[in-house]
């Protein structure tokens, strides 16, 4: 068969094809559009004052905030959440803490109770069984799956001493422990929301919630409008949006109404749920941060959990609801291990049925000393 | 499966998630018509663009059509127009076609390379409803029925066109070069 115009042509199709993270920013643009009220607007960047620089390798490690992955970090918004989050930033930051609210039960410094027995009793299984682990230091390897393009990959080594090195492959972990190459000094939250989870292992339950919000650096914020009374937290509100109008109207953000008790105690938990979360695919290699991160979860009301069967084994899907991320947004399903407590992935979406991104996390005990020579 | 057609009717009904199966099915195709036609870097950007303004203008998609990908590309051929009126005037080439950046020349510097470079050029010559719909039926694998919806003309009027720009390509003396390369080597095999 003869080749013609319309052959030639075609062999100009190849394009190089869009990285799966910029499908995955696309839907999470859009998704943030349809959950706004009126005509959809882009979300824009509201910048959190002390934000850490974005970086490659651990931040694409880390749970995806708001399914925005490593943007989250400089508080892109998704949802009328977050941008009010970047705005009660800017807000508390420049104003006196006002009267707490009469009675002060809002706040989560309060008695918090266990609303889910599960995650406490697979707690105990795994303390029961923790014994001294092998290697010294846990190797994560995190797939990103989802259509059109096949997974990204990305090695994560996280020694016992606290460095943290990170690479898109074996080659490049090897590398990066040689030329000691250690990222963690970027990631100081990641240190301390794994350290959050191991206090929480055996400490009490409500300062466990505290260390695991104050991880970051926004949560401290959502407590201290909860703690204002409805006036107060009104008139504070706007005065600071009105300080804020040029900004927002630069930015292209909206008038944001105040937030009410159930808003931020929902930013407060999913504060938690996101730095717990971190703290599981971060320490997993530890049996300590996982016990400790089932503990601080099972205080969220508004995450579930549901039995499920993965690749045979027994599995534990934790989801956190919609609401939690400010609604309009789907859930987020992170499924462990029911033996071991161990993350297996994560998805935004509907379990069972359609997702946006899923993530796989697969955890071993490594040396440092194979992994420098590449037998690992 | 449940036709884009009825997820987006459903969309309008007020079920958000059944626009986002709308999009996954094609974003991998509408992201890649946007890279052939900007680059990727560029096409990454005007993604969640698309997407927004599908969502705003659901209501005008004619729902007798099952498959909502050429509306899509239509949608994102808006965008792409918008893009590049904004682009500065240096910015701005004869052959948008050569904006496609990303791919790597070297490991075929040889004549897979001019031949590139003679049918971009040969692009380029022709009128731009001409390319259109040419490159939807030839990139996008797009029936001539459906890049007709893409451009918003009718079906017959696509044809000609096709058929106006198959006959510049084969007459431009370039391209009869490179198709009587093509074909005597294939002939002597």
């Amino acid at each position: 068969m003869n080749v013609d115009e319309m052959d030639l042509v075609s062999q100009l199709k190849d394009a190089a094809p869009l990285r799966p993270e910029a499908y995955e920013r696309a839907r999470t643009t859009l998704r943030t559009a349809m959950a706004e009220p009126g005509p959809a607007r882009r979300p824009e960047l509201v910048a959190m004052p002390g934000a850490a620089p974005v970086r490659e390798g651990l931040a694409r490690a880390r749970n995806r905030r708001r399914g925005m992955g490593t943007l989250g970090k400089v508080g892109i918004g998704a949802g009328i959440g977050a941008v009010a989050a970047g705005v009660a930033v800017a807000l508390v930051a420049t104003s006196t803490p006002q009267s707490a609210a009469p009675g002060g039960s809002a706040s989560p410094r309060a008695k918090v109770p266990v609303v889910n027995s599960q995650l406490v009793t697979l707690a105990a299984v795994i303390k029961a069984s923790s014994r001294n682990l092998p290697g010294n230091a846990s190797l994560v390897i995190q797939t990103d799956v989802g259509a059109p393009s096949p997974g990204n990959v990305t090695y994560n080594l996280f020694t016992d001493g606290g460095a943290y090195y990170g690479a898109n492959n074996k080659q490049g972990i090897t590398a990066a422990v040689l030329k000691h190459d250690n990222q963690a000094g970027h990631w100081l939250d990641a240190l301390q929301v794994v350290a959050a989870a191991r206090y929480a292992a055996t400490g009490d339950l409500t300062t466990a919630r505290q260390r695991m919000l104050n991880a970051t650096s926004a949560a401290e914020q959502f407590e201290r409008l909860l703690s204002l009374s409805p006036a107060a937290r009104k008139k504070l509100w706007e005065k600071e949006m009105a300080k804020s109008r040029a900004i927002l109207k630069a930015k292209h953000a909206w008038p944001l109404p105040v937030p009410t008790d159930k808003a931020l105690r929902n930013d407060i938990n999913y504060e938690i749920w996101y730095n717990s979360i971190n703290a599981l695919t971060e320490g997993a290699g530890n049996p300590q941060v996982r016990e400790g991160v089932l503990r601080v979860l099972s205080t969220i009301p508004e995450v579930t959990v549901a039995h499920a069967t993965t690749g045979r084994q027994p599995t534990l899907a934790l989801t956190a609801a919609p609401a939690l991320m400010g609604g309009g947004l789907p859930a987020q399903v992170v499924t462990i291990s029911a033996r071991t407590g161990m993350p297996i992935s994560m998805v935004n979406g509907t379990p069972g049925q359609r997702y946006y991104s899923k993530t796989t996390y697969r955890v071993s005990r490594v040396t440092l000393a194979h992994v420098r020579a590449g037998r690992f | 499966m449940t036709s884009d057609a009825e997820l987006i009717g459903r969309s309008l009904a007020g079920d958000a998630e059944a626009f986002m199966e709308v999009i996954c099915r094609h974003e991998g195709a509408v992201g890649a018509y946007l890279a052939r036609r900007v680059g990727r870097e560029a096409a990454e950007d005007l993604l969640g663009d698309v997407w927004m303004a599908a969502f705003e203008s659901r209501r005008t998609y004619d729902r007798s059509f099952a498959g909502a990908r050429p509306w899509l590309f239509g949608v994102a051929l808006n965008r792409l127009r918008r893009y590049w009126r904004s682009r500065p005037a240096e910015d701005l080439v004869p052959d948008v076609t050569s904006l496609a950046t990303g791919w790597d020349p070297w490991p075929a510097v040889d004549e897979r390379v001019d031949t590139q470079a003679v049918l971009r050029a040969a692009l380029a010559k022709l009128r731009p409803e001409e390319r259109e719909v040419l490159t939807l039926v030839a990139w996008e694998d797009l029936t001539v029925a459906n890049a007709a919806r893409v451009l918003g003309m009718p079906a017959g009027t696509a044809r000609r066109l096709l058929h106006q720009a198959r006959i510049a390509l084969r007459n431009a003396p370039e391209v009869a070069a490179l198709l009587t390369d093509f074909n005597s080597v294939k002939e002597s095999l």
